[in-house]
Formats: structure tokens, C-alpha cells, sequence
């Protein structure tokens, strides 16, 4: 498809450097993941930026499957640590696994004040 | 050429709509590869944007020639001591750091100028090559599956709002393998490109054409391949791109109407004012048949007969054939070998010999 909106530019260059030198308030947009169907329904929202103590499913790869909390939202990397997954070292050292936000899908959300307020900017649903 | 065929409607569900049109005349212009190609090169070049070089590039040192006496090239040398720079060659094109060979300039002739019934001459044809079934094969569309070439589709598929109902409409229709070939085709782009935002290629699917789009177009415009265009502004880089003729054009109603209002017919004066259809010189293209007619052979004078071409002459010690035409005992004689037999002693020949020694011994 061809190139619609003048303001949005199709640029490799542009885009590239927007991505990596986005700051930590952008890459929370970035790190967006999408929202488990349950929850989809209930917020009418399709995806939400991702946080810490949210609850995902990893959605793909390796670690497929396997459920867990956000430990860690790890904006300078663009990757989301869960608790639950995690790599042994050579030395016997245990490493949180790496995850890219879209590949994890929220099952349930951590609600906080901000959070609702969100929701509803959002979708209009109301949390409380 | 008063009688054109008629060209059946079909539905967005696939089913045939049950009414027929007469084919328009604009299917009758001659199709002139020749004409398509000179002004698709022109046209292309018109969506053409500016580029140079900078236009001091190579050229922002104080160099100069050393002149003649000191055993170098007289290419122009930065002046001065104490770098590198100083004394190595400036300005030339084959000087490291110089300015290209002619550089490029802002102010090339970008565009040009086509002559607008060479224009529309070309439009024309395309649309005619389009209603040509092999001529679109060969451009490499899937239109075995189709119902008929030309393509027309009744103009329900013009109010059309979501993609997922066109992509419906277009599987409905047989035209889905088409755009199937295109999705297949994309491909990361050969060369340079790729660094300047051409990164991917893909083919060309069906193009489909409306009189009145009620969302058609943005319910087209996410099918890969697929583009959209108004009856009225029918483009020849879309007709025929890369100036080969038979693109898959997918006709709504209303547009199939609409094309002899346009062009014109017989009947019909065209909207393009002054302008008339280009006429076939001949009107029937089947020129073997004309030539096999009973009215032609009938006038014909008798065939020449073939005069008999001048003999080459031959080697006969070389040729065996021209030996043989020659000689026709040359067969047998090779046969038995009659050049290579010995001819046997004879007593005779003894007899003078033992002469000779008996006259040696003699003396």
C-alpha cells in the first residue's frame, strides 16, 4: 500500500532513528504488549503498555507458554524480565530471561490510580 | 467494426448479473506497441524529482597548475607545505578528491513533453490490449480463472467499505490468484535501492476501475498489487506499466459505461473535445487468409519459375561427389584400389639389369 498521510514519513533512515534513540517516556509506548481476550473484552482495549507486576503469558518463542509477573520493565534494552523465567549461567548463576514487550500477552493488569485513568482516557471503561 | 461483441456483468458474489453490455468502441483501437513504448518513456520520466550534486563539490581548493618543467602531471596541485593535501591533485575527475566528470545539475531536463493525441493513442491501445486475453497472460496475470476478459463487475463492488468484503469480491470474481501471485512475489530489491526507501518489489495485480467510488478505494487500497482509478483519469503508467501492454483491469458497471462517452464511438462524440478514436488500416488483420482469397489469387500472375542458381565449380581432387560427375570409373578405381597395386618385376626388367652389372664388371 502506498504512503497515505504526508506527516508520517516512510523513511528506513527516520523511522530507524526514532526507534533507538526514542526516549524512556516513547519506549513505554513502544513496549506495548497486547491483552489477553478476557481482558479485551472487559477494558475494550486491544493493547496497553506494558508495567511492572503485570501478569503475561509468553506468546512466543522458546519460553512459550510459561506465565509469570513482570519483574522488570527494562526500558534502555526494549525488553520485559519476568520472574518466573529465568537462565542458569555456566557458573550456576540465574539470569532473567529477556522479552520483547509484544511477544507477551497481559493477563491480568496491575491497577493502579494511573492505570485507571488510562483505561478510561482510553475506552471509557471505568475500573473502579 | 459496427458490431461489437457484448461483454456480460458479473456480481460481487461471482454470480452473473444477467445483464450485457455492448462492448465499448475504445476495445477497437488498434493496439500499437510502438506508440505505447515512446510515450510510456516520456510520461515515466514526469513524476521525476531534482537531484545534483553539490555544486562547489571538488572545487573548494585554491590548486593550480604547476606548468610544464617539473616532471609531473599538469593537473592543477594544492598549493602550500606541511600536509598531506599539499601538492596532490585537485579539481580533475580522476583526481582523488576532485569533482565527478560533468557533474550533475539541478536544472537536467527532468520532463518531458508528449503530444497529447500521442497520449491518449497510447491509452487507448493499452485499454484495448487489456480486453486482449493472451496479451494479459503474457504480462504475466492469473486470469485463468476468471469468467471473461474484459472483466466487468457490476457496481455493487464500488460501495464496498471494508477490505475484507473486497478481498471477497475479488476471490468471488476469480481474480483473487492474481493478487495470490503477487503476495508470493515480494522480494527484497537487487542493488542500491534498497538503501533509498525501495527496499521491497512486487508485482502488479488487477486495477481496478470505478465511475463513482462510495469507499471502494479504501477498501482496495491494502490488497497487495491491487490499485484503484477513476474512469475519467485512466493513466497509462497503470494501463500498461512498464509499457507492457494487458494489465488485468477489473471494469465496475458504471465505468464500462462510461468509456464510450469518453472515447467516443460511432454514435457517440467523445468528451475529449475534437477528439476521435484512432481507425484500425486494416480491417481485417488476418492478412494469410486475405492473401488466400478467391479475389486475390484470382489476379494474380502466374508464379515465376524458379531460375536454376549458377553451378559453383568444384575441386574435383578434393570433392569425391565432383569427381564421381566427372569420372564415373573413379568409384571402382578406388574400390580396388587399382592406385595402389605394384606393378609386378618383370624378367625384362631383370634381364636389363643384369646387363648393367655385367657392363660394370666389364670396365
Amino acid at each position: 500500500m502506498a504512503k497515505v498521510s504526508c506527516d508520517v514519513s516512510s523513511s528506513r533512515r527516520k523511522s530507524r532513528k526514532a526507534h533507538f534513540s526514542a526516549s524512556s517516556a516513547e519506549r513505554r509506548i513502544l513496549m506495548s504488549a497486547p491483552l489477553s481476550k478476557e481482558l479485551r473484552e472487559k477494558y475494550k482495549i486491544r493493547s496497553l503498555p506494558i508495567r511492572k507486576d503485570d501478569t503475561v503469558t509468553v506468546a512466543r518463542g522458546a519460553y512459550k507458554g510459561r506465565e509469570g509477573k513482570v519483574s522488570q520493565v527494562y526500558r534502555l534494552k526494549f525488553s520485559v524480565q519476568v520472574n518466573s523465567v529465568s537462565k542458569d549461567k555456566a557458573s550456576g548463576a540465574a539470569v532473567p530471561v529477556n522479552f520483547n514487550a509484544s511477544k507477551l500477552l497481559i493477563t491480568s493488569l496491575n491497577l493502579d490510580a494511573d492505570r485507571k485513568a488510562l483505561i478510561k482516557r482510553k475506552s471509557g471503561v471505568d475500573c473502579e | 467494426m459496427s458490431t461489437r461483441p457484448q461483454v456480460s456483468v458479473h456480481g460481487v458474489s461471482g454470480s452473473d448479473a444477467g445483464v450485457t453490455i455492448v462492448l465499448p468502441a475504445v476495445f477497437k483501437a488498434p493496439i500499437r506497441p510502438d506508440i505505447v513504448h515512446s510515450v510510456w518513456t516520456g510520461v515515466a520520466k514526469n513524476k521525476r524529482q531534482a537531484y545534483a550534486v553539490a555544486s562547489n563539490a571538488g572545487e573548494q581548493t585554491s590548486a593550480e597548475s604547476w606548468g610544464t618543467g617539473r616532471a609531473v602531471a599538469r593537473i592543477p596541485r594544492v598549493g602550500g607545505s606541511g600536509t598531506h593535501r599539499s601538492g596532490q591533485g585537485a579539481f580533475g575527475n580522476m583526481c582523488r578528491g576532485g569533482r565527478m566528470f560533468a557533474p550533475t545539475k539541478t536544472w537536467r531536463k527532468w520532463h518531458v513533453k508528449v503530444n497529447l493525441n500521442e497520449k491518449r493513442y497510447a491509452t487507448a491501445s493499452a485499454i484495448a490490449a487489456s480486453a486482449v486475453a493472451p496479451l494479459v497472460l503474457a504480462r504475466g496475470h492469473r486470469v485463468e480463472t476468471i469468467a471473461e476478459v474484459p472483466l466487468v463487475v457490476s457496481n455493487d463492488i464500488e460501495s464496498l467499505t471494508k477490505t475484507k468484503d473486497a478481498v471477497a469480491a475479488l476471490k468471488a470474481v476469480g481474480a483473487h490468484r492474481d493478487v495470490a501471485r503477487v503476495v508470493k512475489s515480494k522480494t527484497i530489491r537487487a542493488g542500491k535501492g534498497k538503501l533509498r526507501n525501495r527496499r521491497w518489489t512486487q508485482r502488479r495485480g488487477p486495477l481496478v476501475v470505478y465511475s463513482e467510488n462510495k469507499g471502494l478505494v479504501k477498501a482496495f487500497r491494502n490488497i497487495p498489487g491491487v490499485e484503484t482509478c477513476d474512469v475519467r483519469h485512466l493513466n497509462l503508467l497503470q494501463l500498461a506499466p512498464g509499457s507492457h501492454l494487458g494489465r488485468f483491469v477489473i471494469w465496475t458497471e458504471g465505468a464500462f459505461n462510461l468509456l464510450d462517452n469518453i472515447w467516443g464511438s460511432e454514435s457517440v462524440a467523445s468528451a475529449k473535445s475534437g477528439y476521435s478514436l484512432p481507425a484500425n488500416i486494416l480491417a481485417n488483420a488476418d492478412v494469410s487468409r486475405i492473401i488466400e482469397s478467391q479475389e486475390i489469387q484470382s489476379i494474380l500472375k502466374p508464379a515465376k519459375e524458379i531460375q536454376e542458381k549458377d553451378i559453383r565449380k568444384m575441386n574435383p581432387l578434393k570433392n569425391k561427389q565432383e569427381l564421381l560427375r566427372l569420372n564415373p570409373y573413379s568409384k571402382t578405381f578406388a574400390e580396388k584400389k587399382l592406385g595402389s597395386i605394384k606393378e609386378p618385376k618383370t624378367k625384362v626388367k631383370n634381364a636389363q639389369k643384369a646387363k648393367f652389372m655385367q657392363i660394370l664388371k666389364d670396365n
